[in-house]
């Protein structure tokens, strides 16, 4: 095993674009797991970004988003880490002990990482889906100067009958070519299991009781009760209307003093955005990412141009 | 205890990102993980995370696991993949994680495109002893269409194949394994040993698939013919890896697998 071949391809720099990444092999949530630090090369701002991301298979088809994200910021001058939270990805642990506080103490983890980068003064998060509740609770909990939230998972009981209806829906459209019964899982079946097993299988994913009802009381309406940062919530959809729940977060925001800035980017393959997104070899939301990252690249530059006023 | 080294590895002035696991001890040899067209390197589930880790701990043999060009950590601004492009990232991923373990023979497992490039890896280079091919796409059709259809798609496609059932029509495509299977495949058993995985949900595409298989193997010596395999699973589809019994499944047949692989190439092409 040559280790100093391996340690010279732990990163890259494109001088080009005036940004570099390095994998690091930090302890996050109490076991060893991967990271990526994206960085200017250049000058950089103090503001360090800690992507949170989201909750069983919507990891890894939100990576991409969140990879453009990263290095759209960094090329404007603010270094992001992104990582894997226990029971995803490259981590140490399995999936059996993710939940909701799991992906907290993962992500709170993630931020006192980031403050120890040199040059990093203050620490924001970002996130899509339930990464984005993620992110809020995060930044309401650890009082951050600024979030932004993609589509934020609004209502956690609203998220988790979503994910159990994907999984019925799933077997519904693909029961098999010489299916003998096409009844396939119901609703029903899967929120027995989660209580007679407590687990219930999410499409290859185990969602278990515990994280099922630890999700479920979550409702960030009610739950921020402290930020006063900035947040820039962005609102994806079809037809470029925001939901009831975005609409009550950036209310609330507003309640609660924050600096809240709502934008919606419509496409029509917003239904995409934290499921499979490669049919037939071609990237359906990539048309939408680079929408998404250009928002928050704006408002992350417009947040620092405000504070160096 | 596996040791676990991310890297970015150059290609095509962009970098591919990778995982190489290693066993404590001089791995037996190197595995190859690849994934079809929009999963990244741990795969759905960790499914490949947990079979690197298995590898290294069971049977002393590293692996790296790839992002293709454009997915997950590595760079490129790539919106639509092809056949082509992701296969030379796949070679050029062996050959940096030969020069890196130091082992000189390797095997490769994938699905979907992952196990088409799996085959062909095995035909191509005689320093691969095996090859799992999950789902391969066997024609150039299938693989220039890589990535599965999106919901709607499928929905449609679920309900035209039903109304060919109640029709007596199965509606199958004449052509199963392109040239470049056929090559490649007949490549590989020359010197390594390939195991086609399927679940039950593709009997339609089994039933054409399997004879075509056959006809080619009839006219090899036994000694070759004995190096494949067709495993079909039983019950729910292997697409996704959508059922915990399908990934254990799947990683217990991979790690099977890799470990007669090993076992039956010859001395000097293992450290």
């Amino acid at each position: 095993m040559d280790r100093s071949f391996l340690e010279r391809h732990r990163s890259w720099e494109d001088r080009e674009a005036g940004i570099g990444e390095e994998f690091l092999l930090p302890e996050i949530g109490g076991a060893r797991t991967v990271a990526v630090l994206t960085r200017p090369l250049g000058e950089a701002h103090d503001t360090g970004w800690v992507v949170c991301h989201s909750f069983g298979g919507e990891q890894m088809h939100l990576s991409r988003l969140e990879v453009m994200v990263a290095r759209g910021l960094a090329a404007a001058g603010f270094p992001v880490l992104r990582f894997h939270g226990q029971g995803y990805g490259d981590s140490e642990r399995d999936a059996g002990d993710v939940g909701l506080a799991s992906h907290l103490a993962d992500a709170s983890d993630a931020v006192e990482l980031m403050r120890t980068q040199p040059g990093v003064g203050s620490v924001g998060v970002l996130g899509a889906l339930f990464g984005g509740t993620v992110a809020a609770l995060v930044a309401d909990r650890l009082e951050l100067p600024s979030m932004a939230l993609w589509e934020p998972a609004c209502r956690g009981d609203q998220y988790i009958r979503r994910l159990l209806r994907s999984r019925v829906f799933s077997e519904m459209v693909e029961p098999g070519e010489d299916a003998q019964s096409e009844s396939g899982v119901s609703m029903e079946q899967l929120k027995m299991d989660l209580e007679t097993k407590g687990w219930a299988d999410l499409n290859g994913f185990p969602l278990t009781g515990r994280a099922a009802r630890e999700i479920a009381v979550v409702d960030l309406a009610k739950d921020l009760v402290r930020f006063r940062g900035n947040a820039l919530v962005i609102a994806v959809s079809r037809s470029g209307r925001e939901g009831r729940g975005i609409s009550a977060i950036a209310g609330r925001l507003r309640e609660l003093g924050a600096d809240s800035h709502l934008s919606t980017v419509a496409d029509p393959f917003a239904g995409h955005l934290g499921r499979f997104h490669y049919s037939k070899g071609i990237d359906s939301i990539f048309r939408l990412a680079t929408a998404m990252v250009r928002e928050t690249v704006a408002w992350a530059r417009r947040g620092t141009a405000a504070v160096a006023g | 205890m596996v040791a676990e080294y991310p890297v970015f590895i150059p290609f095509d002035g962009d970098h591919l990102s990778g995982v190489l696991t290693q066993p404590e001890r001089e791995p037996r040899g190197l595995v190859l993980l690849m994934t079809g067209i929009g999963a990244t390197r741990s795969h759905r589930f960790r499914l490949w995370t947990r079979t690197a880790r298995r590898l290294a701990v069971e049977q002393d043999v590293a692996s790296l696991r790839l992002d293709y060009q454009g997915i997950g950590d590595s760079t490129g601004d790539v919106r639509e993949w092809t056949d082509d492009s992701t296969y030379g990232q796949a070679r050029e991923a062996v050959t940096f994680g030969l020069r890196a373990t130091g082992a000189s023979s390797f095997a490769a497992a994938g699905n979907c495109l992952g196990g088409r490039h799996a085959l062909r890896l095995a035909g191509e280079m005689p320093n691969c002893v095996g090859a799992v091919c999950i789902r391969a796409m066997l024609t150039s059709a299938d693989a220039s269409g890589a990535g599965r259809a999106g919901t709607a798609a499928r929905l449609a496609t679920a309900s035209r194949k039903r109304l060919r059932r109640l029709r007596g029509r199965p509606g199958a495509r004449a052509e199963v394994m392109d040239e470049l299977t056929r090559t490649a495949l007949l490549g590989a058993l020359e010197h390594a040993r390939v195991l086609f995985l399927y679940s039950e949900e593709n009997r339609q595409f089994l039933n054409r698939a399997g004879p075509s298989v056959e006809q080619l193997l009839s006219g090899l010596p036994e000694e070759q013919r004995e190096r494949f395999a067709l495993r079909v699973f039983p019950g729910t589809s292997l697409e996704g890896f959508r059922t915990l019994e399908m990934q254990e499944l799947t990683i217990d047949s991979v790690l099977g697998w890799m470990a007669s692989s090993f076992s039956a190439a010859p001395s000097s092409s293992i450290d």
